[in-house]
């Protein structure tokens, strides 16, 4: 994590090098004060020293006397929506006035994938920056290889309470007595439907507590087949093979993909209660009540917005464009809890901010974590309707600021933080999980084969990686 | 001293000066250290990397021999995934160069507008590769996609409603399909100035002794293209074996594995699960079969080149 290592990597591999070279060739230490291996060397040098002036550069850093300068890393970025930068340069005057000599520089990773790879590999290099966003789905992999600091101390020195936020969305970043992060903003999944389609097929809008059946046979009904076509112009339901959200079809039918200690698939990845779970969700693909996975991946993030379908399983952020969808309009829209079969319940999407271990200034760290873990922040935040702030106080004023906001926070009692936020590789398992759903939605393959399958390799990987 | 050696004089001294290897290291310094520095030295690393097993995050890389090589040996998604390459270098390079040749013919042509249809030819070389790979996936729909379209229009009804990129029967041979197309433009180019470099004295000879169309192709203008060919052959193999960005965009190695090429495998393997030694391991490989495609290749292409010398 930090030079010298970075160079005793360096230096052992040139000596490796040299070591197979020398076997290789009968050379000898005489050979390597020739001018040839002088210059390789002195280029290694350089690589070293170009590293190593690289790595040292963005740590925090102070300018002038009193200024320090923060590095910060976050997904965000550009948006569509054009209050979202008026909204970032109030928030960024705000810090500005009340800590004027510290200065924020982000750093932009678009892609949860990229963002978490191009992190990891700062860490490795020593260029990771001093605060960053931290995602519940991939939490495990930097909390667990101690990359992140125990806000706990600085929690207790300011005696910040904590029971502003909800709960189940603050113990995410939970490790016993310690706190990796202060949350920001979350959402539970939930099933947003269109209330026209509902209407036209003569159906009653669905309410919380609704079954699989019931949710099966609105599907079947919404689904509309022109007369003589192949294919209906508009399906029931997105099933989109995305594990993250069709994990929940497993978790409502009483089943899991993990032991609850998290180190074994078998037993759980191919137990009855997930198979029958793939099962169903298989079933809505191949009586065409959802479009087939191709159709999916084209109509990109959102095709409930642009009318293809009738109901689909999103977060909080999916407001966000059917607000700004010409084809749908925000009355037409409704959300309600996903339908049950023998549990109520949900997964909860959230993001944080971490203090990472290698900050020189965590202090100052720390008080830029509070501002946007804060009050302030968090109302801004709220006004583009990409998550629920986690703060409960924020979160029960903005209870009135759209129809869907009550219904939202009626279920965040039901929502479970994802495997990720407790298995460091978790990614590889939804990789795997990914690939069977595809055997089974493509290929055909009977879900209780394909599932043994994704155990056993899911097994194999979870014990690789002990 | 030999009464017929002479001293020096200051010209032979500068002369010397010039011809001494520290000036003209000075000179290939600055290309050296960017090559040492962003090829070679990752090269040299890399190797170093799949003798360990490295993962990113753990301080532990303990030093594993050739362990990641004989695992992976083992590894039949990696096997699955080399075939895959294999399959699609051998379907798109050949139809590609084939089609890129017979383009070629046709823009050679001298006739008014000619530069027109070879700057739209060229024109897919000059896009993005991420935004092509968009507009394709579009192409490919079932249901609303330009191909199925086509397909319908043309009267292949049973083609129609194939879900291409899904089915895993032709997600492969649509993305070869795609390749060809992508292709097209640099290959064409190279076919290009190859015919542009056949003398017309050679057309008028075998015009003169009576060969037809085909017998001029095949006895004058192949022989003298091969050398183009060549070139292109092991350039665009090398190019289908580490496909990368279409894969990435339109497929994510599925349906059922059946498009994970190597060079998605090794990207999943290092970015994905983070085991940068078995990914190392894997280049290697890979390495290795480019090396052995390309030495074959030369060993085929040469002793046609000599064939045709000696005729």
């Amino acid at each position: 994590m930090n030079i010298s290592f970075n160079a005793r990597i360096v230096k052992h591999f040139f000596q490796s090098v040299q070591k197979a070279l020398a076997v290789c060739s009968g050379l000898n230490e005489r050979h390597w004060e020739r001018p040839l291996f002088r210059s390789a060397r002195m280029i290694m040098c350089m690589v070293m020293i170009f590293e190593a002036v690289t790595g040292c550069s963005r740590r925090s850093e102070r300018l002038g006397s009193h200024m320090i300068v923060l590095h910060v890393a976050d997904w965000g970025g550009a948006s569509a929506d054009p209050r979202f930068n008026r909204i970032q340069n109030e928030i960024e005057a705000k810090w500005r006035s009340l800590h004027p000599n510290i200065k924020i520089v982000r750093e932009h990773i678009p892609g949860s994938s990229e963002y978490v790879s191009k992190l990891l590999t700062e860490f490795v290099a020593g260029t990771e920056p001093d605060v960053m966003q931290l995602d519940d789905a991939s939490a495990a992999a930097f909390i667990d290889n101690n990359t992140l600091r125990d806000l706990m101390p600085y929690v207790r020195a300011d005696y910040l309470n904590l029971s502003v936020y909800f709960p189940n969305v603050l113990n995410i970043a939970r490790r016993g007595n310690r706190l990796y992060a202060l949350p920001a903003d979350f959402t539970p999944m939930m099933m947003y439907y269109n209330k026209k389609y509902f209407r036209e097929a003569g159906l009653p809008y669905p309410k919380n507590g609704w079954t699989w059946q019931d949710f099966f046979t609105d599907a079947q009904k919404l689904t509309v087949w022109p007369p003589g076509a192949a294919h209906p112009s508009r399906y029931g339901f997105f099933a989109e093979n995305w594990m993250p959200a069709w994990i929940v079809w497993i978790w409502q039918n009483g089943g899991d993909v993990l032991s609850p200690d998290g180190r074994r698939a078998g037993g759980y990845l191919d137990s009855e209660a997930t198979v029958q779970a793939v099962q169903f969700f298989a079933n809505l693909v191949n009586d065409h009540l959802a479009p087939s996975l191709s159709v999916a991946q084209a109509q990109g993030a959102d095709p409930f917005s642009s009318g293809l379908v009738a109901m689909t399983i999103s977060g909080h952020w999916d407001i966000v464009p059917i607000r700004a969808s010409e084809t749908i309009s925000m009355k037409d829209v409704g959300v309600v809890g996903l339908p049950q079969n023998k549990r109520r319940v949900t997964v909860i999407y959230e993001s944080g901010y971490a203090i990472t271990i290698g900050c020189k200034h965590p202090r100052v760290a720390w008080e830029y974590v509070k501002f946007m873990s804060g009050s302030f922040v968090q109302r801004h935040n709220a006004q583009l309707g990409i998550g629920i702030s986690a703060n409960r106080e924020v979160a029960e004023e903005r209870r009135a600021s759209n129809p869907l906001e009550p219904e939202f926070l009626k279920n965040v009692k039901y929502g479970v933080a994802p495997w990720g936020t407790k298995v460091e590789n978790y990614d590889i398992i939804e990789d795997i999980g990914t690939e069977m759903m595809d055997e089974v939605l493509v290929g055909h393959v009977p879900p209780a084969q394909a599932l043994r399958s994704a155990a056993k390799r899911a097994d194999a990987e979870l014990a690789a990686n002990e | 001293m030999n009464s017929l050696q002479c001293k020096p004089t200051s010209m032979d001294s500068s002369a010397r000066k010039i011809k001494q290897p520290s000036n003209g290291g000075l000179f290939v310094l600055p290309a050296f250290c960017h090559l040492a520095l962003f090829i070679l030295f990752p090269i040299g690393f890399a190797f170093y990397l799949s003798l360990h097993r490295w993962d990113v995050l753990k301080a532990d890389k303990p030093y594993v021999g050739l362990s990641n090589y004989i695992n992976l040996l083992h590894d039949p998604l990696f096997w699955n995934a080399m075939w895959n390459s294999t399959y699609y270098a051998i379907a798109s390079v050949p139809l590609g160069m084939v089609a890129a040749l017979g383009v070629a013919i046709l823009v050679h042509q001298r006739l008014r507008g000619m530069s027109i249809f070879r700057t739209i030819y060229y024109l897919p070389a000059v896009s993005s590769t991420v935004a092509i790979s968009m507009v394709w996936t579009f192409i490919y729909l079932p249901e609303t996609g330009l191909m199925d379209w086509a397909l319908k229009t043309i009267g292949f009804h049973q083609l129609a409603g194939i879900d291409w990129l899904q089915n895993p029967l032709w997600a492969m041979p649509a993305l070869v399909f795609m390749s060809i197309w992508i292709g097209l433009g640099p290959r064409m180019i190279l076919f290009l100035a190859g015919l542009t470099g056949i003398p017309e004295s050679f057309y008028e000879v075998a015009e003169v002794d009576g060969a037809g169309r085909w017998a001029v192709f095949r006895h004058v203008t192949f022989p003298l293209l091969l050398p183009t060919t060549f070139f292109i052959l092991v350039t665009s193999s090398i190019n289908a074996f580490q496909i990368f960005t279409p894969i990435y965009m339109m497929t994510q190695g599925g349906p059922m594995w059946k498009t994970d090429v190597v060079g998605y495998h090794i990207y999943t393997e290092a970015w994905r699960q983070f085991h940068m030694g078995m990914a190392s391991a894997q280049s290697y490989v890979l390495f290795l079969v480019i090396l052995a495609v390309t030495i074959l290749q030369f060993r085929i292409v040469s002793r046609r080149m000599e064939e045709y010398s000696l005729q």
